[in-house]
């Protein structure tokens, strides 16, 4: 009977918990237990539906069905309270501004509860399916125990509710004025949990590379199986030794979501969302990042720059190569991008990165500001000035300077732009002199939301010497760009890209290119 | 386009261009493990360090079992009488525990990297 109740709470345990924050945080929306209901009801339908064909599921997609199945789930779950939490910022600006009660209310019926009724029904089912399965076999294996397993069953499911009612009358109870301020910081964290735990799942079906295996292991103070790491996995997405790839999964939703919620808010709740953002920039540099490593970011840089424009952009490109040298670097760049001029941008960025035999490591800390020169169009090209620095992150790691020409060429729907770039080693660790690089993009303007673009990127290295051109880093490739407006929440940009190795010594056989930005003015 | 499918597309793009990356991952090296009278066999496996492997686990009973393991971080449930693939690794030297969801009790194995 015990292994029944233990194995029946923990499960109940994660989805009560999280139907007791969604049903907190959907506090005064009239119909909300309609939504709550159907996802609720939904959700036990699925699980008998995803323990029934588990096997099925199991042998799709070259028996990794199982894998992709949870993933997917998670990441809808993870879209669903994003959305959420980006509507409730938005909103809560519009009902300050109306003070009337009665727009109030009519504002808090749009909310967008069919959204989290979706989380509750996938959280659900998941556990669920997993109860079901657990269930038979006992049954179907055991028949003398089946009144002490489902004394054991009913025990757990009636223990994993009540842990549920708790948070929820909790939140109520001692939360105040408050409560939309923590339920949407506990769905933030809620939601990057469930993105990295739906990564490890694509690690496991061999999807994604693991980028390290123990980043940190806190196993010897918060065991993953004791009480307190069941439930700080089930509410901030605790593990005792995350892969590199969760950590950065976790630190991109928190930066996209808790970037939305902090930019829409209005100025009175800036301190909660300044609170989840904190919570995102600790985890990124308190979690023994350290690193010396030489970095590939490639983009390529406009001169034109927009006037009023903040953005939040977290991009990235992994290597592969026959020659295990070579193979499976990651770099990763953590943006923040404000444009307060018409003619000067600024950004602070995070970089990370990770060696082929190494784990992903904090590399440095960057400042970086974009000089539009010549007024758009009005002469032959358009042209700016990019200048960095950049914080080596590590004893020993040079601080570093990089200045770039940005030009730039529009002849009918077609858009070229050249980067010469200039990189230098500055103070205690410095060495080595000047070093030449470039980026340079030719690109069709074909839709805003798809433009096909071939980009090119080069190292020659130190000015001067620059050694021989098999030892030198040349890449080339297709990327497809684009940028989806939406309305009043801003714009969506998007890079997505393979560039293939040019030389055989100084380059990967291939690396492949992401970026994902979000976008919008003041 | 709504707001809302922009999203999920931008989402779904991001998603999507990660996939590929590991795909060509069948030569690996594969071990393999039997659930038996819901017990592991062998309950040590022995597996080499910094290598990504595959572990084919046989399920051989006729009830459902979950291969979990808090160490490896991996969770996969097998339904009786099936096979299931897990992609474990590269791991550090070391012991990781391992455990039969559905039937703790019993199901116990180590996984010895060396």
């Amino acid at each position: 009977m015990s292994a029944t109740l233990i194995i029946v709470f923990r499960e109940v345990l994660e989805a009560a918990l999280v139907v007791g924050i969604v049903l907190a945080a959907t506090q005064g929306v009239p119909r909300r237990m309609f939504w709550i209901g159907l996802g609720l009801a939904s959700g036990v339908a699925g699980a008998m539906l995803v323990a029934a064909f588990a096997e099925v599921i199991a042998n799709t997609a070259s028996g990794m069905g199982q894998e992709l199945f949870n993933a997917a789930v998670l990441f809808t779950a993870v879209i669903m309270l994003g959305w959420h939490n980006v509507w409730m910022s938005r909103t809560g600006r519009a009902m300050t501004q109306e003070l009337k009660a009665v727009g109030a209310a009519i504002r808090a019926a749009e909310r967008p509860v069919y959204a989290l009724a979706i989380v509750i029904g996938v959280a659900i089912l998941r556990e669920g399916s997993e109860i079901v399965l657990f269930l038979y076999g006992i049954a179907a294996a055991e028949g003398t125990q089946t009144t002490s397993m489902f004394l054991g069953g009913v025990l757990g499911l009636a223990l994993g509710v009540a842990a549920g009612a708790a948070i929820y009358f909790g939140l109520i109870r001692f939360a105040g004025k408050h409560l939309f301020a923590i339920t949407g910081i506990l769905i933030l964290l809620l939601a990057a949990g469930m993105a990295a735990q739906g990564a490890n799942f694509l690690v496991q079906a061999g999807y994604l590379p693991a980028l390290g295996h123990s980043i940190w292991d806190s196993s010897r103070f918060i065991p993953d199986r004791s009480a307190l790491g069941n439930l700080l996995h089930v509410l901030i997405g605790y593990t005792a030794r995350p892969e590199g790839i969760q950590l950065v999964f976790y630190i991109a939703t928190i930066s996209i979501i808790g970037g939305l919620m902090f930019a829409l808010r209005t100025p009175r709740k800036l301190v909660t969302a300044a609170a989840s953002l904190t919570i995102g920039i600790m985890l990124f540099g308190a979690s023994g990042f350290s690193g010396t490593a030489k970095a590939a970011d490639l983009k390529v840089y406009s001169p034109i720059v927009e006037e009023g424009e903040y953005a939040i952009e977290v991009r990235g490109n992994v290597t592969h190569d026959n020659n295990p040298a070579k193979d499976g670097t990651y770099t990763q760049v953590t943006e923040f991008e404000i444009t307060p001029t018409s003619y000067w941008h600024t950004a602070i960025f995070g970089e990370m990165k990770k060696e082929p035999f190494g784990s992903l490591q904090y590399k440095a800390t960057g400042w970086e500001n974009i000089f539009q020169l010549t007024p758009q169009g009005k002469y032959w090209a358009d042209l700016g000035f990019y200048a960095e620095y950049e914080w080596g992150q590590k004893g020993g790691a040079a601080d570093e300077v990089e200045w770039k020409i940005l030009a730039q060429k529009n002849v009918g729907r077609m858009s070229f732009i050249i980067n010469p770039i200039f990189e230098t080693k500055v103070g205690g660790n410095r060495s080595g002199g000047v070093e030449f690089k470039y980026a340079a993009q030719a690109k069709w303007r074909y839709m805003p939301q798809i433009e096909p673009a071939i980009e090119l990127y080069g190292e020659f290295g130190d000015i001067g010497h620059f050694g021989q051109w098999r030892d030198q880093r040349h890449q080339i490739g297709p990327v497809i760009l684009g940028k989806f407006n939406m309305a009043d929440i801003g714009a969506l940009k998007y890079e997505l890209g393979y560039l293939f190795g040019v030389t055989k010594r100084g380059s990967p056989d291939g690396a492949f290119k992401f970026s994902l930005e979000w976008e919008r003015h003041f | 386009m709504s707001k809302y499918s922009a999203l999920a597309a931008a989402f779904a793009i991001a998603a999507l261009g990660l996939a590929p990356i590991s795909a060509a991952a069948e030569d690996l090296p594969q071990f393999t493990l039997k659930i038996q009278n819901h017990r592991f066999v062998p309950e040590t496996l022995t597996l080499p360090a910094g290598k990504r492997v595959v572990l084919l686990v046989t399920n051989a009973d006729p009830t459902p079992e979950e291969f979990e393991s808090y160490d490896l971080d991996r969770e996969k449930i097998i339904v009786g009488n099936t096979t299931g693939k897990v992609y474990i690794g590269p791991l550090d030297p070391g012991t990781y525990a391992f455990f039969g969801d559905f039937h703790q009790d019993t199901a116990k194995g180590r996984v010895i990297v060396k």
